[in-house]
C-alpha cells in the first residue's frame, strides 16, 4: 500500500497536464491580449473617438471582424486594445506597436516586401467622388484633366500618379482621409480618388457635402491586415480570416455595414 | 550603419528623387519670398500701431497686442489647416478660387507677422528715448520722428533677429506640404511611400540648407560687424 | 536787462511732480527778449526739468508758461508749432547717428519747415561754416569729438531759426579741453542777441554772459539777480553754501 501511493500520485501528476492540453496562446505582443491598430474615421469600416493614442468605442466592419478573429485566436473581446496608427506610417519597415492593423490596406508586392499581409478580407476598386460643383468624367482621359485630391501613401494616389499619370500640379496630396474629404468638400479639387467602399460610405453619410460617386476604376485591390514582417501571428490571422470567409461571416458583415450596390457605379475606362 | 546609409543617403535614390523634390522646392522658395515680403511690411505697420500714444489709440493697441499674442501662441500647422481647408468653405469666391499654395502663404504670413512685429517693437524700444526727444524738440510730429529718426535706427538694429525669423519661415514652408501643396517635403514623403527609401528627405534637406546657410552666415557677419562698430564708438 | 519792459518768457507758479516727488515748486521766472538767464544749482535741483517744461517735453502740473505772448500750458496747444520756435540742446548732444552731420542739421528745415532741399542744404552749410565744422559735413556723428558733436547739436537747433534757445548743461559731458570751443559758440550767440536760458555748472562763463542768474535749490528759485550780486554778495545762506562748495571744487 505504501509503495503504491507514490506511484499513483506520480501517475496522477503526469495525467493532469496531458488531460488539460490545449493550444498555446497565440504569439501576441501581450500574451492573452490583442492590440489592433486602426486609423479612423473610414465610414463603414471604422469610426471611433481618438483619445491620445487609443481609439475609444470603435465600431464598424473592421471592428466586428477583428473581434471575430480574436475569438478564433482564443482571446476574449474585453482583452482587445485599439490604438491609432496613422496610415502613412504603416508601411515603414521595422517593429510594430500592434499585433495587426486594419486600415483598409491594399495588398501590393512593394508593400509585401516590408510588411506581412494576412489573407485578404475585402475586395475593392478605386472610386471617384465628385465635389459638388464638378462635372462627372466620362473616361479616364477626362479624369486626367481634372484636379484630383488623394491621400498620402494610398493605392489611390499611386494609381493617379503612376498609372493615370495625372500632371503633378493638379494632384493635391493630404496626409489624412478626413483632410482629403474636407478638401473636396470646400472645392480644393474636383475629385477624390480613393477606395470605392470608403468614398461610397462617406457619400451615403454626408450626401450634401459632395457630388456623386462618379465612377470606379478597376484595380482589383484586396485588403489585408498588416503585420510586422515575419510576424509569427500571420498564419493564425490568415487562417482565421479564411475560416470566416468560408463560413460566410465576412459576407454577412459586409452586408451589415455596407449596403451599397457597387455594380451601379459606372466603370471608367 | 550600412543599412542606415542605404535607407537615407542612397546615391541612386538621390538621383531618382532629385527632379521631383527640386520642383517641389521651387514651391517652397516661391511661398517664402512672397510671405517674407508681406511679413516685413505688415509687421512694421502693426508694430507702429502697437506703439501709438494716446487714449484714442487704446483699442487699436489692444487689437495689435491680441493679434501678436494669439498668433505667436498658435502652432503654424493649425493656422495652415484653417486657412487651406477652412477659409475656402466660407463661400467667398476669392477664397474659394485661391490656390492652396496662396492660402499657405496667408497662413505663413499671419503667423510670422506676429513674431516679426515683436522684433520690430523690440527694435523701436531699444532706440533711446533721447533720440525721440531730440527729434520732437525740433518740431517733428510723432510720425515724422518715427519715420526719420526712430525707425531707421530700429530697423538697422533688428536685422539679425529679422533674418533669423526668416530662416525659420523658410523651413516652415515645409509644413504646408501636409495640406495639399506638393512642396519639397511632400515630394520626399511621396518618394518614401512609393519606394520605401528616405533619401528624398535628404535631398530636400540639402536644398533647404543650401538656401539657409548663406543667410545664416550673412546674419552672423552683420552681428559681428555691429559689435565691432559699437565697441569702437565706445557705447 | 529788459529793453522794452515786455517779458519774452514768463514762467508763473510752475509746479511739476513726478509721482509723489515735487521737482518744481511754484517757480516764477522772467526772461526779457535778447536776455540771457543762467540757471545754477546742484543736480536734481530742477534745472533740466524747468527747461523741458518750457519746450513742452514735460507737462506742468500747475502754473503757466508764456513765450512771446503765446500761452504754452493748458489744453489745445499745438505742441509741434511751439517747439519750432524754441530750440533746445541737451547734455548728451543726441545727434542722429544714422545721418551725416549736414543731414542732422538739415532735417528740421526740410521736414518741419518744409523748405526745398537745396535751400536746406545751404542753410546747413552756412551754419556749419559759422561753427567751423564745414569740413565734417559728410561725416557721421561717431567720427566727431564730443565738443564737435555738441556744436553740431547747437547748429541743428539754430537751423530752425528759433526765438528762444534752451541749453541744458551742454558742456557737462565734455572733456575739459573741449568745453571752451562750445562756450565760445554760445558766447557768440549771446552777442547776436539770441534769447537764452541755460542750465550750467560753468560759473565763470555764466557770470560773463548772463543778465540774470537764478539759483535753484530743491525745485525752488532760492535767489536770483544780476551776476555781480549773486556771485560776489549772495544773500541767501543756501546760495552762499552752494557757491562755497563750487569754489572749493575749483570750478570757479
Amino acid at each position: 500500500m505504501k509503495r503504491l501511493l507514490p506511484l499513483v500520485a506520480a501517475a496522477a501528476l503526469l495525467a493532469v497536464p496531458a488531460a488539460s492540453a490545449r493550444p498555446a496562446a497565440p504569439p501576441t505582443l501581450k500574451p492573452g491580449a490583442l492590440t489592433v491598430a486602426l486609423n479612423p474615421p473610414a465610414v463603414g469600416f471604422q469610426v471611433g473617438t481618438l483619445r491620445g493614442n487609443t481609439v475609444v468605442n470603435p465600431t464598424g466592419f473592421e471592428i466586428d471582424l477583428a473581434r471575430d478573429i480574436a475569438a478564433k485566436l482564443g482571446i476574449p473581446a474585453a482583452k482587445i486594445s485599439w490604438i491609432n496608427v496613422p496610415f502613412d506610417t504603416l508601411f515603414r519597415p521595422g517593429a510594430k506597436p500592434f499585433d495587426f492593423a486594419f486600415e483598409e490596406a491594399t495588398i501590393t508586392a512593394a508593400r509585401s516586401r516590408v510588411v506581412d499581409f494576412s489573407a485578404p478580407y475585402f475586395n475593392a476598386n478605386q472610386g471617384v467622388l465628385l465635389s459638388k460643383t464638378a462635372t462627372a468624367p466620362k473616361s479616364l482621359a477626362d479624369l486626367k484633366k481634372m484636379s484630383i485630391c488623394a491621400q498620402s501613401a494610398t493605392t489611390g494616389l499611386d494609381y493617379v500618379q503612376h498609372k493615370l499619370q495625372a500632371p503633378s500640379s493638379s494632384v493635391h496630396i493630404y496626409t489624412s482621409t478626413s483632410a482629403a474629404f474636407t478638401a473636396l468638400q470646400v472645392g480644393r479639387c474636383d475629385v477624390f480618388v480613393m477606395d470605392v467602399p470608403i468614398v461610397a460610405s462617406q457619400k451615403k453619410t454626408k450626401p450634401s457635402a459632395y457630388g456623386a460617386v462618379a465612377g470606379q476604376i478597376v484595380t482589383n485591390e484586396q485588403y489585408g491586415a498588416v503585420l510586422a514582417k515575419g510576424s509569427k501571428l500571420t498564419p493564425d490571422v490568415s487562417a482565421a480570416i479564411k475560416a470566416l470567409t468560408t463560413d460566410g461571416t465576412i459576407a454577412k458583415l459586409q452586408k451589415k455595414w455596407f449596403n451599397i450596390d457597387v455594380s451601379k457605379i459606372p466603370v471608367l475606362k | 550603419m550600412h543599412r542606415f546609409l542605404h535607407a537615407f543617403v542612397d546615391p541612386f535614390a538621390f538621383r531618382q528623387a532629385l527632379p521631383d523634390v527640386w520642383s517641389g522646392f521651387l514651391i517652397n522658395v516661391h511661398m517664402m519670398l512672397i510671405a517674407e515680403a508681406l511679413v516685413l511690411v505688415l509687421a512694421l505697420l502693426i508694430a507702429i500701431v502697437r506703439g501709438l500714444p494716446g487714449r484714442g489709440a487704446k483699442p487699436l493697441r489692444g487689437l495689435a497686442i491680441a493679434y501678436t499674442d494669439f498668433f505667436r501662441g498658435t502652432p503654424l500647422t493649425i493656422v495652415a489647416y484653417v486657412c487651406i481647408l477652412g477659409l475656402p468653405g466660407l463661400g467667398y469666391p476669392f477664397l474659394k478660387n485661391a490656390s492652396s499654395e496662396a492660402l499657405g502663404v496667408v497662413a505663413l504670413t499671419i503667423v510670422y507677422t506676429a513674431y516679426v512685429t515683436e522684433v520690430y517693437r523690440a527694435g523701436i524700444e531699444s532706440v533711446h528715448g533721447s533720440q525721440r526727444m531730440a527729434a520732437r524738440s525740433l518740431g517733428l510730429t510723432y510720425m515724422q520722428a518715427l519715420r526719420y529718426v526712430v525707425l531707421p535706427q530700429a530697423i538697422r538694429r533688428v536685422v539679425p533677429p529679422l533674418l533669423n525669423d526668416f530662416i525659420g519661415l523658410q523651413k516652415d514652408t515645409a509644413i504646408i506640404g501636409a495640406i495639399g501643396v506638393t512642396e519639397a517635403a511632400a515630394q520626399a514623403t511621396n518618394y518614401a511611400n512609393s519606394y520605401f527609401n528616405y533619401t528624398g528627405y535628404f535631398v530636400a534637406a540639402v536644398f533647404f540648407v543650401y538656401l539657409t546657410i548663406p543667410l545664416a552666415r550673412f546674419t552672423d557677419n552683420l552681428i559681428r560687424q555691429r559689435e565691432l562698430r559699437e565697441r569702437a564708438a565706445g557705447i | 536787462m529788459s529793453e522794452n519792459g515786455a517779458q519774452f518768457v514768463s514762467v508763473r507758479g510752475v509746479t511739476k511732480r513726478f509721482g509723489d516727488l515735487e521737482v518744481l515748486k511754484h517757480v516764477d521766472l522772467e526772461v526779457a527778449k535778447h536776455g540771457v538767464v543762467s540757471l545754477i544749482g546742484a543736480s536734481g535741483s530742477g534745472k533740466s526739468t524747468l527747461l523741458r517744461c518750457i519746450n513742452l517735453l514735460e507737462r506742468v502740473d500747475e502754473g503757466e508758461i508764456v513765450v512771446d505772448g503765446q500761452r504754452l500750458t493748458g489744453e489745445k496747444v499745438d505742441v509741434n508749432a511751439v517747439r519750432r520756435k524754441i530750440g533746445i540742446v541737451f547734455q548728451a548732444y543726441n545727434l542722429f547717428p544714422h545721418m551725416t552731420v549736414v543731414q542732422n542739421v538739415m532735417l528740421g528745415p526740410r521736414k518741419v519747415r518744409g523748405l526745398p532741399r537745396d535751400r536746406c542744404e545751404s542753410i546747413a552749410r552756412e551754419l556749419l561754416q559759422r561753427i567751423g565744422l564745414e569740413a565734417k559735413a559728410r561725416e557721421y556723428p561717431d567720427r566727431l569729438s564730443g565738443g564737435q558733436q555738441q556744436r553740431v547739436a547747437i547748429a541743428r537747433a539754430l537751423a530752425m531759426e528759433p526765438d528762444l534757445m534752451l541749453l541744458d548743461e551742454i558742456t557737462s559731458a565734455l572733456d575739459p579741453q573741449l568745453v571752451a570751443e562750445v562756450l565760445q559758440l554760445v558766447r557768440e550767440l549771446t552777442e547776436v542777441g539770441m534769447t537764452m536760458i541755460l542750465a550750467t555748472h560753468e560759473m565763470s562763463f555764466a557770470r560773463e554772459v548772463s543778465d540774470v542768474i537764478c539759483f535753484l535749490d530743491g525745485g525752488v528759485i532760492c535767489e536770483q539777480g544780476p551776476p555781480e550780486q549773486i556771485f560776489s554778495d549772495p544773500r541767501e545762506p543756501r546760495t552762499r553754501e552752494f557757491l562755497a562748495r563750487v569754489i572749493e571744487a575749483g570750478r570757479m
